[in-house]
């Protein structure tokens, strides 16, 4: 019997903008390497703790299998799609203002121009979609499911449920969908993106940078001045310890936190702790789908 | 509260889920089939076809049209008769057909702003016209010698066109009207238009870089026919049927593209057919590459319709500009400009993808 690999989220490891694409991966445990030999107590955590065959973890690896099969199966033939945001964002431009013959600005500005403002607009959007998923009630419910990792390693990032993902890919498809229709109506066939093996350069930078460190017992810090500008992996595990889960809600930016008062800078600690104040709340994959709507009804 | 969250939500979910086309298994962030499963090899070969088998091809067929028609509005200059009249006006016409093909698919203009000034000043006079333009009176003067030939756009096709047909008058009325100056003129403009062409041929042959990045060929190549597309709903069809905003029902058959020679329709075909060209000749496959072959075929099926029905026109456009039929194009023509416009939409999103992570 054939397997589809794209069933069981085995394609994301040679998908350059997924987070675990083999390149990140393996820039990941070089920053880690690197980073463990200056600070050996950060190994020491890894063998203590158990963190990659933790419960939690075990957990992650499964839910990974599970919810690649949900989204392959279920959302993404459903979700609205930023191709036809696009097209209608273009069309009803061009009925509101007229029809606009292509601007005649070079083609390499025009790309660099709606890479970066992708990459803006996006992370912008991904901000505020997090602190909503922090403050909704409901929101809360269902993005625990992401917060009750009680430790993290880079498939925790995909430690999310559906609903979130739909909320994500909704976003996804408004924020890229109204920027490329823009784009469309004003460059026409002109754009383009910037692109390193076929990635976007910022998710491509980003993730050789160490992108999978923010879901790992990895605490590299930027400083305090670039952690005004970037979310280091240090600030996303605070993100996730049971003290500091409303803070640092940035993707890759962290102006916005800054702007919006959510940032939180601080030292190295140790033993923090990880996940939710209530602790085993989801212990089975049937809780993390069901126990959010359950408790929900409960109310 | 908590039923304002829930309701909000329940609308967001709604929104999404029921938002989605039919062909939803794609979606992304991609370049114009900068990446991808596009072989690069076959983007090349297929813009490469659309080079040498529309571009080139009219470029050249154009030119050698201008050289006939100088010859006959040169006979007509030396002898000015009935016979020499109809036969540099049919020259005219036979070559207003291949010119219409070269525009439809300029490019050049988009690549360089000496070639986009040749444009402006000769392919597209009629545009510029319709925008007010003081053309006709401005020849008017030329020709009773209170005027002279100086402005580019005394020098193209439209000019020349005014002064070779006044409509529906007999050859005799025409010929009373050819004087030497407006005859002299006559030769001056077939010579310029010919002297552009040759050197656009020249551009395409030794300056143009559309064959050296096949990426902002194709950008180029879709916005021109999108564009195309819009002055042949808007200008061609639209402001002399009294179907766009400025003449809501304001029909008036002088705003015709060739009203003068009563070639409206013939031109409006041409442009339509190297639309056809361009599609069968590369970019149809271009866009099956970029998994936007329903946005492709859509436009086929659509010229083909549009095609039909300038076929169908048992008179000229120029006496049934007001018919349901002229409506019809229009509506086709406005269509042409949306599937377009969907079919650059969809070879940007070319590529698998959903992101639907948190973090």
């Amino acid at each position: 019997m054939e397997i589809n690999i794209e069933y069981l989220g085995l394609d994301y490891i040679f998908t350059p903008h997924q987070r675990v694409f083999w390149i990140y991966i393996l820039s990941a445990f070089f920053i880690a390497g690197v980073y463990m030999k200056f600070f050996p107590a950060t190994l020491s955590e890894y063998k203590n703790r158990k963190i990659f065959s933790h419960k939690s973890a075990l957990m992650d690896y499964k839910y990974f299998v599970l919810i690649a099969f949900i989204k392959v199966a279920f959302i993404l033939p459903l979700i609205l799609s930023s191709k036809d945001v696009s097209l209608w964002t273009t069309l009803f431009l061009q009925e509101q203002f007229g029809y606009m013959s292509a601007l005649s600005l070079s083609r390499e500005y025009v790309v660099i121009l709606y890479t970066l403002t992708l990459f803006v607009v996006g992370d912008f959007s991904r901000y505020w979609l997090h602190r909503l998923l922090h403050r909704v009630p409901f929101l809360w419910k269902i993005h625990q499911v992401h917060h009750s990792a009680e430790v993290l390693n880079p498939l925790t990032f995909y430690r999310v449920h559906p609903v979130e993902n739909i909320l994500f890919g909704l976003r996804y498809a408004l924020s890229v969908g109204l920027i490329t229709g823009l784009f469309i109506y004003l460059f026409g066939a002109n754009i383009g993106l910037v692109q390193i093996v076929g990635a976007n350069i910022f998710v491509f930078v980003f993730g050789i940078l160490g992108s999978n460190l923010r879901h790992s017992h990895i605490p590299l810090r930027y400083g305090d001045f670039l952690e005004k500008i970037f979310i280091s992996p240090y600030q996303h595990q605070l993100h996730h310890s049971v003290a500091f889960t409303h803070k640092n809600f940035g993707g890759t930016l962290a102006i916005w936190d800054w702007m919006f008062n959510t940032l939180h800078i601080e030292n190295v600690r140790e033993n923090i702790e990880y996940g939710t104040s209530k602790k085993s709340s989801f212990n089975t994959i049937t809780e993390m789908l069901f126990k959010p709507f359950y408790k929900e009804m409960k109310i | 509260m908590k039923y304002i969250y829930r309701l909000l939500l329940s609308t967001i979910l709604a929104f999404s889920l029921s938002g989605c086309g039919d062909d939803n298994s794609y979606d992304g962030e991609n370049g114009l089939l900068a990446s991808g499963g596009a072989s690069q090899k076959d983007l090349d070969a297929y813009v490469l076809e659309i080079y040498t088998e529309v571009i080139a091809k009219d470029i050249n067929s154009s030119y050698e049209e201008s050289l006939l028609l100088i010859q006959a509005v040169q006979d007509l200059n030396a002898t000015p008769n009935a016979t020499t009249l109809e036969s540099a006006q049919v020259a005219f016409k036979t070559f207003s057909l291949s010119y219409k093909r070269v525009e439809s698919a300029y490019v050049a203009g988009r690549e360089s702003d000496n070639m986009r000034d040749i444009a402006d000043f000769y392919l597209e006079q009629f545009i510029f016209n319709s925008k007010g333009d003081t053309l006709f009176s401005d020849l008017e003067r030329i020709f009773d010698g209170t005027g002279s030939l100086y402005k580019n756009s005394h020098k193209g096709i439209t000019a020349l066109e005014y002064a070779l047909f006044d409509r529906a008058i007999s050859d005799g009325d025409m010929l009373a009207k050819m004087n030497t100056i407006r005859l002299a003129s006559a030769v001056t403009m077939a010579q310029t238009i010919s002297h552009n062409l040759k050197e656009v041929d020249e551009y395409y042959k030794n300056e143009s870089q559309f064959l050296s990045d096949s990426d902002t060929a194709i950008s180029l190549i879709l916005n021109q026919l999108v564009d195309n597309a819009y002055k042949l709903k808007e200008k061609r069809i639209g402001d002399a049927g009294g179907f766009t905003l400025k003449f809501k029902d304001n029909p008036d058959r002088t705003r015709l593209e060739y009203y003068k020679s009563v070639n409206s329709i013939g031109a409006i075909k041409v442009i339509l057919q190297t639309h056809k060209s361009v599609m069968e000749n590369g970019l149809s496959q271009i866009a099956t590459l970029g998994n936007a072959s329903s946005e492709a075929e859509a436009i086929t099926t659509l010229l083909d319709n549009a095609i039909v029905i300038c076929d169908s026109y048992a008179n000229s456009l120029e006496v049934e500009i007001a018919s349901t039929k002229t409506k019809e194009l229009f509506n086709l023509a406005s269509q042409l400009q949306t599937d377009y416009t969907a079919l650059i939409n969809g070879l940007n999103f070319q590529q698998d993808l959903l992101e639907a992570d948190g973090d």
